[in-house]
């Protein structure tokens, strides 16, 4: 067994959980703030936000941390491009922000904590940690700037996703959340949040796989089908994009249909049905 | 061990056409034979619980190539790019129009999402089809193992031929039919009624169509892929298998005119079985033979996976298929019976 694929996978699968909790949160929020539906709502509040804390902090302690430590151990330039290091070095800094000059080769306005990704892979500030130096250009990924920022994306909003939480948690606490407009607000507009996160975290795995599709075995540009023109490679990708972009659009319109009608109007008809069923039967009897 | 995944891959894609074969039929007929909103949701509602498990079934036999013959799913999946896209795009559409209509209550967008449902059920019946008649009748594989189709050049079947030439028009077109028949017998069973009554006429309508159309494809075969009776005559035991597909069609007639639904539906199942079993047993132990000259073929032996894995994969393999055997077990068990639109449905349909 695949000592990484386990990790990998309780990622994804979180990733899966923050969404639903921080949606469910989200329509809750939306319903107190419309004052309708305020019982269903503060029940998806409650549940939401709960569930939205102890996940993204699962996301980032062990699974998160877990994962990077893998692609430190296994493909340490996976890792340099990530973090856009480009020299090997001892006590190497973390980038919270900053625009990578790949041609320089280096950070343009850069927001750094010293040493701390040493610490964060090795567990010691002084450790060694491979940049992309180590390994000539050819078996760089091929976009170092996309994979440094889909990377970014997904470790900065997952750090936003438990301060929204812990927040929105303490205020549960001390009994003040529904009452928070300002905090339902937030938790409203963080609904889109973790579809971008997933996909960002998407796409640093699979940009920062490149060049290779079996690492160390297998590149890329060996693996693709060679009788598959470039032309029909368009006519499906195109296809793919209109097929989605309709699925897109059609789920967009029943989900928001789903939370206008509300929770109850799914419920409410099919018992007042019952008991009028029951009165009519009742009726007949007499 | 590469012949027993021959077979394996052979069960499963057999399975498959067994079974989502009559989603799909139920699906081609769905426009003509259902004309009220009620009719409508009896014939989705009948293969409503099992329709995506059954797609599922084409899934794992491609995982099934993928694991244990990579070589030919390298080379036929991007051979077979432009229709395999396509098969993709149907599947999906068909998905759209089952679910969709029911989540979008007005009335002009049931009628678009039943269009959907019918015409993508009636395209995809005929790309199976024209898929196996593009196996049984051989690609222009180079001496790599490649090769690229384009979807039609000359019509003709030769060695620049095209996925759809006259031959694999007419699988496509005996695939639909055979189907559609699997789908009205299996609706047969499912339904009352008028609905009921017009569904037994379209399968007594289409009985003597599927004979027919048994017969023309079967010289049709020997005509175009003369060599596919090779096999037939290294084993003559072979020749068992027409007389079982002559026999089930006759099992098939009698069992429908005495309204014995149940067992037409099953003499339908052993007519696909026959006809797919009877290509398998023509083709091994080629996996897909080359239009460009017997010794280019794809065979069990060249393309097959290292002995090591095929073996493990075996043990895999059956726990899988238990798992399987069990669930889809327990779902027909619990969909067994007329569908009527008063039960409560799960799926809303």
């Amino acid at each position: 067994m695949n000592s990484w694929a386990g990790w990998q996978y309780v990622h994804n699968m979180s990733g899966t959980v923050i969404t639903g909790a921080f949606v469910m949160s989200a329509v809750g929020a939306f319903y107190l703030l419309s004052r309708k539906h305020i019982e269903e709502g503060k029940i998806f509040l409650r549940v939401g936000v709960i569930a939205a804390l102890i996940v993204s902090v699962f996301q980032l302690f062990p699974s998160g941390d877990q994962s990077g430590r893998m692609v430190a151990r296994y493909q340490p330039v996976t890792l340099a491009a990530m973090e856009a290091l480009f020299e090997t070095q001892p006590g190497a800094p973390l980038i919270i922000l900053g625009q990578p000059d790949v041609p320089a080769q280096k950070i343009d306005n850069p927001i750094v904590v010293p040493k701390m990704l040493s610490f964060l892979t090795w567990r010691r500030w002084e450790a060694e940690v491979k940049g992309l130096d180590s390994v000539p250009k050819s078996e760089w990924p091929d976009n170092v700037p996309l994979l440094y920022y889909a990377y970014h994306i997904m470790v900065g909003l997952g750090t936003i996703f438990i301060a929204v939480s812990a927040v929105a948690c303490l205020l549960l606490w001390r009994s003040r959340l529904y009452q928070a407009r300002w905090m339902l607000w937030i938790l409203l507009l963080m609904f889109p949040f973790p579809y971008i996160a997933n996909t960002a975290g998407w796409m640093t795995a699979e940009l920062g796989r490149q060049p290779w599709l079996v690492h160390g075995l297998l590149r890329t540009v060996d693996g693709y089908s060679k009788m598959v023109s470039a032309g029909n490679g368009w006519f499906s990708f195109l296809g793919f994009a209109g097929m989605y972009t309709v699925l897109g659009v059609l789920f967009l319109f029943l989900v928001r249909r789903e939370i206008e009608q509300g929770p109850e109007t799914v419920l409410a008809p099919s018992l007042k049905e019952k008991i009028a069923a029951i009165s009519t039967s009742v009726a007949e009897v007499r | 061990m590469a012949t027993i995944w021959f077979m394996i891959v052979a069960v499963m894609v057999t399975i498959y056409v067994l079974l989502d074969g009559f989603d799909l039929g139920a699906g081609a007929l769905h426009l003509i034979i259902a004309k009220t909103d009620d009719e409508r949701r009896t014939v989705i509602r009948a293969i409503g619980p099992v329709w995506d498990g059954n797609e599922v079934w084409l899934l794992a036999g491609g995982g099934t190539l993928y694991f244990a013959f990579p070589l030919l799913y390298a080379s036929s999946f991007s051979g077979f790019y432009l229709p395999l896209m396509m098969v993709l795009w149907l599947l999906m559409l068909r998905a759209i129009g089952i679910e969709f209509r029911t989540h979008i209550q007005e009335g002009v967008w049931k009628g678009f999402f039943d269009a959907i449902f019918g015409v993508s059920s009636i395209l995809l019946a005929i790309f199976f089809g024209a898929a196996l008649g593009n196996v049984v009748r051989g690609v222009p594989l180079n001496a790599d193992g490649y090769f690229f189709e384009p979807l039609w050049t000359n019509g003709r079947v030769g060695a620049q031929n095209g996925i759809l030439d006259w031959y694999t028009v007419m699988c496509g077109v005996v695939a639909l039919v055979t189907l559609t028949v699997h789908g009205s017998l299996y609706l047969a069973n499912k339904t009352e009624g008028m609905l009921n009554n017009r569904i037994r006429k379209v399968a007594s309508f289409l009985w003597p169509v599927q004979v027919l159309l048994t017969i023309f494809s079967l010289i049709a075969t020997i005509y175009a892929v003369p060599h596919v009776l090779e096999n037939y005559s290294k084993w003559p035991a072979g020749y068992l298998i027409p007389v079982v597909v002559v026999g089930s069609l006759a099992w098939m007639y009698f069992a429908h005119s005495s309204r014995q639904e149940k067992s037409a539906f099953l003499a339908s199942c052993t007519y696909i079985v026959g006809m797919l079993v009877g290509a398998a047993f023509a083709l091994y132990p080629n996996v897909l033979p080359a239009s460009t000259g017997a010794n280019l073929s794809l065979t069990i032996s060249n393309t097959a996976a290292g002995a090591h894995g095929l073996s493990v994969g075996f043990v895999w393999w059956t726990l899988g298929m238990i798992l399987a055997a069990v669930y889809f077990t327990v779902v027909y068990r619990m969909f067994r019976g007329k569908v009527r639109l008063d039960e409560r449905s799960d799926h809303g349909y």
